[in-house]
């Protein structure tokens, strides 16, 4: 055997690879929150979230919420977790985000497909994440409402009696009040949608997020 | 030189805490880095850790580079030291009896060349895997990577005349231990 040989099968043998593409994910997952630049106020809001969906979860369960619902209350602990890491995508696009969710849960989220609506200073996109509650997917978007930032949570589509197959209806569910919180939630197209909105002064500005002029 | 200016605007970026600037240098050292990890220790999943920690490494002591050697020495310092820190996990088993296979479903070639093509692939990259971790890394340095001798010295710190010698005794140890399956592989040729 010559050096030669050895050298070019070492070579062949060794050569260098690419890594793959879940790489990121993984370190992006364990970088302390600091290191990836996230501001108090950043940081301060995935928990708030979070506190929201409990309170939420402790409100739908007084009320004796439907199947849907439910399925959210009894899943609040994990949500606790999931949404402490921040968003997983950032844009202040309907268009990018509404695909990335679907891309990313298969969540069709009926958000419209321009850019912010008429009074564009009202709404501004923040960011998406998606929280897996036992199973079942829930994408959290958080955007900015005049000097609140609301969560709208969508969970993920499945079969059943409790949905709406008519895009242009909402079946509202309940309207409730936790503490400083308000929430409203509706099934649409098999979907179950939730709003949590700091503050009692201007929650149907929360509904700018699709709609350009407020419920009456 | 622009590429040199790009990657110390990345660094000064990261220094100050730009997540942007975290993902571009990830993006461009890789590679770099998950290559020397799975050349090292021969398995995806701990070349996975490994290139793992060496990345939170890299961004949690970013700010203390100096610049005082290079960023890539820097960096091949971390994978390097991540390697020698892994424990080595259970050997990978399998991978020789699922290529036999697969050259057995495939018609168009010699089953037993593409079986000694295989066993010598393994065999190969087996006894790099049972080199002591100081000759195996200079081996994964100088083939994976293709550094020269005193890049590979400043990496591991130690006078270039030790790498020549690791490299030589790890030549030795190789040729020793394949010399019978090379001429297996050549006959049949």
């Amino acid at each position: 055997m010559t050096d030669l040989w050895l050298e070019k099968e070492l070579a062949r043998q060794l050569a260098p690879v690419t890594a793959p593409e879940m790489l990121w994910d993984r370190i992006n997952q364990r970088q302390p929150r600091a290191r990836r630049g996230i501001s108090f106020e950043r940081a301060f809001w995935p928990v708030a979230a979070a506190m929201a969906l409990l309170a939420l979860a402790g409100v739908l369960r007084t009320v004796g919420a439907d199947r849907d619902a439910e399925r959210l209350a009894e899943q609040e602990l994990a949500a606790a977790a999931a949404t402490s890491r921040g968003f997983d995508f950032r844009s202040e696009s309907f268009e990018d985000t509404r695909k990335w969710v679907k891309a990313e849960a298969n969540i069709d989220i009926d958000l419209p497909s321009g850019q912010p609506a008429a009074d564009g200073s009202a709404v501004r996109l923040l960011g998406a994440r998606l929280i897996q509650l036992r199973g079942l997917p829930v994408a959290a978007i958080d955007y900015n409402v005049g000097d609140g930032v609301a969560t709208l949570f969508v969970s993920g589509k499945r079969a059943g009696p409790t949905g709406n197959t008519e895009a242009s209806r909402h079946l509202f569910s309940r309207t409730k009040s936790a503490g400083d919180e308000r929430f409203v939630s509706w099934n649409m197209r098999n979907e179950t949608y939730t709003i949590a909105f700091p503050g009692a002064k201007n929650f149907h500005g929360s509904c700018l997020l699709c709609h350009a002029t407020t419920p009456g | 030189m622009v590429l040199e200016d790009t990657e110390q605007e990345l660094i000064e970026r990261c220094q100050r805490g730009d997540p942007e600037a975290f993902r571009g240098l990830f993006e461009k050292h890789k590679d770099m880095v998950y290559s020397v990890a799975l050349r090292y220790c021969g398995d995806t999943a701990i070349a996975q850790d490994i290139a793992q920690d060496t990345f939170l490494k890299l961004f949690s002591t970013i700010a203390s580079f100096r610049g005082d050697s290079t960023f890539d020495a820097w960096l091949y310092r971390m994978v390097v030291n991540s390697c020698f820190d892994q424990k080595r996990r259970a050997r990978r088993l399998t991978p020789l009896l699922d290529e036999v296979l697969a050259a057995l479903r495939t018609p168009d070639v010699s089953v037993l060349d593409e079986v000694l093509r295989s066993e010598m692939s393994t065999h190969v990259r087996d006894v790099v895997e049972s080199l002591a971790p100081d000759q195996r890394m200079v081996i994964v340095l100088r083939y994976t990577q293709g550094l020269s001798y005193d890049e590979i010295a400043e990496i591991l710190g130690c006078a270039s005349g030790t790498i020549a010698s690791r490299l030589n005794r790890a030549h030795k140890v190789l040729q020793r231990r394949l010399s019978r399956l090379a001429g297996a592989t050549r006959k049949k040729q």
